[in-house]
């Protein structure tokens, strides 16, 4: 199945190639945290992940289609 | 186009003055945008909208007939006005502005430009014409 | 030639005699150093003497807005105040939000020095031409809320208003300032400095525009930076929480300050984070001047005795007093926060301060005859009662109102290996043990131990956590980048927050001033700034050098104890690589210190003539 991933923060510098949006293609029933390591993408380096504007978590399971947005932390103070 | 304030959505970023001032007298100084934005703290934390809401009040006090109304929105004459600032005192949105530097007072002409850019919607059009960017 | 965004004039305050006077800022300043961080850091190097005491009246304060401020760009509402700090004896300074560096800019300055000491409590009253210094007496001994609420009535709405409260009075040594009810100049205790020169409170009121070069050309550039802020995701994704909402992800990679640094995580962190923040206590967010993703949270807190308005918690607030000090409700940490506030007592430094006395009291190092009472991490009374005592050097509050440095000293039995410093500055809300590039960040940060000159700590997850190679690298990077934004006078939270690209100031920086300064440009001048600094403590601090750049001992001898980050610790070897690296990078001798060659290839000529003057 195929899911969208896009970026947002100064953590994109560290997605390969530096794009915002990666169209993956993913065997169903894998988290957000497996599918990020499978691409070679530290899981650890979003802070928040949202999909169809509601909050989840790196455990959440994608649906075919989703599109899912991952950000990056921000520095407090 | 109408504007109306939801103050409860405010943030106090001054975006509508600055904007305001930029766009209507080609200045960068907030103190000749015709919208005030001014927040009540500590108590109870939050934050008035002064906008003109083209009421006519001002039209009907000015002595000189310099204000007059097209299309709903009211409109100072600068070569008319005498600089009186009875207008100003007439307000009853304390929406009609005046700077040290300005003979005639200045207020809202309904450009939308604050419309367009109040990064919390709290400045909207009632007809919805103009939306944020 | 006239250059855009500039008011034109530095206003000098000479508080000994009341006098007062205006220069022309001198466009070498200006093409040198742009303005803010920089209009500081060159002109504290010039005018300060060595042995200039902090706390005396030879000392000065430097206010200075920067060329964007106060402009229609986003977040163009900082300010920046300096002064030779007394919590460390070198260059100390701190960034305030809010709206008083626009008003400065649109009374007609570009900075504003503080010079001389008053003899009574004073105030000064900025507004455009019109300078005063009046008596200050009546809000002497005031809270921060009470005396600026009350000067607003009495000045009007219109002023902008920075004060101190009873701990700066009381030149406590990590004393803030606060203006717009709860936007700090928090670190480095330029409040102490205003203390120690009897200045209660500035008020600003300008009415003047500031010059743009080309008006039509910074229009349309401002408007397309707001449009891509509203477009990016995290611009309705991050405001809800501001920063408190970086506390579960500082968690999750065992990061959090807790229990004075002993460990990394806080297994009560949801209690504390942003969404209880926003769900139990958030009144309105608060933004300052032209910011379209306000972090301010403004909160009220409504409990038997505990009733307060205050704007935070922010992150740091949360890591500092929350999880440091083991303060497990956030209605807590925000009741803390306000007294702290009002007493104007940094956050940080505070949290620190007095997690440290906590753990000392713990270990028996303070004995409840000392403390005057029974102190106990988790216990919201402990440290309520610790910021009282500090603000008004009680007691105990003596020792701790000079900061965990000076108190480890005289404290003694080994609690300098717990006091969480670096140059003598408080360590602020990141635990690092496990963050090489995130540690280096801190021991290298120009003013001690705090995280915005480099918030390196997203690199260390990324590119491993281990690895070491590239580290210096990424720390210089960001240390040359971020103070940039001090400098122009710009909030960096849109870039750090919700990924605003840094191209968008680098269009927008020659409409704005006319001088065709590309980014690369920009950077250079920023590590020319960060050259003086150095070059700074170096003049101030004796013995300066590479043993000041070094974390306490807990962070080299303690593995962190639980959490995701357990069984880590940062080796000395460690640590000696990654400031080998840096200083070689720097192009600074072993020692740390800035070599000829290096000031020279920067323009600062004179700067390396004074440091080989002063070797010889």
């Amino acid at each position: 199945m195929q899911v969208t991933l896009r970026f947002h923060g100064h953590a994109i510098e560290y997605v390969p190639g530096g794009q915002e949006t990666l169209t993956v293609d993913v065997p169903a029933g894998q988290t957000l945290r497996q599918i990020l390591t499978t691409i070679g993408i530290q899981p650890q380096l979003f802070a928040a992940v949202v999909v169809g504007g509601h909050r989840r978590d790196l455990e959440y399971v994608p649906e075919p289609g989703d599109e899912v947005m991952l950000l990056s932390p921000a520095a407090g103070g | 186009m109408r504007l109306g304030v939801k103050e409860e959505l405010c943030s106090g970023c001054r975006v509508c003055e600055v904007l305001c001032a930029l766009v209507n007298r080609g200045e960068c100084n907030p103190k000749l945008g015709a919208v005030r934005v001014k927040g009540l703290f500590p108590e109870p934390g939050r934050y008035q909208i002064a906008l003109c809401d083209q009421c006519g009040e001002c039209a009907r006090v000015c002595p000189v007939e310099a204000i007059t109304e097209r299309n709903g929105v009211y409109r100072i004459d600068e070569e008319l006005c005498t600089g009186c600032m009875e207008c100003v005192e007439a307000c009853p949105r304390d929406a009609m502005f005046a700077h040290p530097a300005r003979k005639a007072p200045f207020k809202c002409i309904v450009c939308g430009q604050c419309v367009a850019y109040c990064p919390r919607e709290a400045i909207y059009d009632v007809e919805g014409e103009v939306v944020r960017k | 030639m006239t250059i855009g965004g500039y008011a034109g004039k530095i206003l000098r305050v000479n508080l000994t005699d009341g006098s007062w006077s205006t220069e022309k800022t001198s466009e070498e300043l200006i093409r040198r150093f742009l303005g803010g961080r920089g209009f500081c850091a060159k002109m504290l190097y010039d005018e300060l003497e060595p042995d200039v005491d902090p706390l005396g009246p030879e000392n000065k304060v430097v206010i200075a807005p920067g060329p964007m401020t106060g402009l229609f760009l986003p977040s163009s509402g900082k300010v920046h105040m300096a002064s030779k700090s007394p919590a460390t004896g070198g260059y100390g300074d701190s960034n305030m939000g809010g709206h008083f560096g626009a008003e400065i800019k649109y009374a007609g300055y570009d900075a504003v020095v503080i010079e001389g000491a008053a003899k009574r409590p004073c105030y000064l009253v900025v507004e455009d031409d019109r300078v005063e210094l009046r008596d200050a007496s009546t809000w002497w001994g005031k809270g921060s809320f009470e005396t600026e609420k009350e000067l607003k009535q009495r000045l009007g709405e219109e002023f902008q208003i920075a004060t101190i409260g009873p701990a700066g009075e009381n030149v406590v040594r990590y004393a803030c300032i606060t203006h717009d009810f709860g936007r700090q100049a928090g670190r480095t205790g330029v409040g102490c400095v205003w203390g120690a020169k009897k200045l209660k409170a500035i008020a600003v009121r300008g009415t003047r525009s500031v010059p743009l070069a080309d008006v039509r050309g910074a229009l349309r550039k401002g408007r397309q930076m707001f449009e891509a802020c509203f477009s990016k995701p995290g611009f309705k994704e991050w405001t809800p929480y501001g920063t408190a909402g970086v506390t579960d992800w500082i968690n999750e990679i065992g990061a959090f300050p807790t229990k004075n640094f002993w460990t990394g995580y806080f297994e009560h962190y949801k209690n504390i984070n942003g969404q209880a923040l926003r769900e139990r206590i958030l009144v309105t967010d608060k933004g300052c001047f032209a910011c379209p993703t306000p972090c301010g949270k403004y909160s009220r807190v409504r409990e038997a005795q505990r009733c307060c308005y205050v704007e935070g918690p922010e992150y740091e607030t949360i890591a500092m007093v929350g999880g440091n000090c083991l303060l497990d409700r956030i209605e807590d940490i925000a009741y803390a926060n306000y007294l702290m506030d009002d007493l104007g007592i940094d956050t940080i430094s505070g949290g620190n301060v007095i997690a440290f006395a906590l753990e000392c009291f713990e270990k028996g190092l303070i004995t409840e005859e000392e403390a005057g009472r029974k102190l106990a991490f988790g216990d919201l009374d402990s440290v309520l009662y610790l910021a009282r005592k500090i603000a008004y050097r009680e007691g105990i509050g003596r020792i701790l109102a000079d900061g965990v440095k000076a108190a480890a000293e005289r404290i003694g039995g080994g609690s300098e290996r717990f006091a969480i410093h670096v140059k003598g500055l408080e360590w602020s809300g990141y635990e690092s043990r496990y963050a090489p590039a995130m540690m280096l960040a801190y021991m290298t940060a120009d003013i001690g131990a705090h995280h915005n000159r480099a918030w390196a700590i997203t690199h260390d997850v990324a590119v491993g956590r281990d690895a070491i190679e590239g580290k210096a690298a990424k720390v210089i990077e960001l240390q040359h980048i971020r103070p940039l934004f001090d400098t122009l006078g710009l909030c960096r939270l849109p870039w750090v927050e919700i990924g605003f690209e840094l191209e968008h100031y680098a269009e927008m920086f020659p409409l704005v001033t006319g001088l065709d300064y590309t980014w690369e440009d920009l950077l250079l001048i920023s590590e020319r700034i960060w050259n003086v600094v150095r070059c700074f403590n170096v003049r101030h601090i004796p013995g300066f050098g590479r043993s000041w750049d070094y974390p306490p001992a807990r962070f080299y001898e303690e593995p962190v104890p639980t959490g995701p980050a357990k069984g880590k610790l940062i080796s000395r070897e460690t640590l000696d690589r990654l400031l080998d690296d840096y200083y070689a990078l720097r192009g600074w001798d072993k020692n740390g210190i800035p070599t000829p060659d290096k000031l020279r290839q920067l323009g600062l000529e004179e700067l390396a003539a004074d440091l080989q003057r002063r070797k010889a």
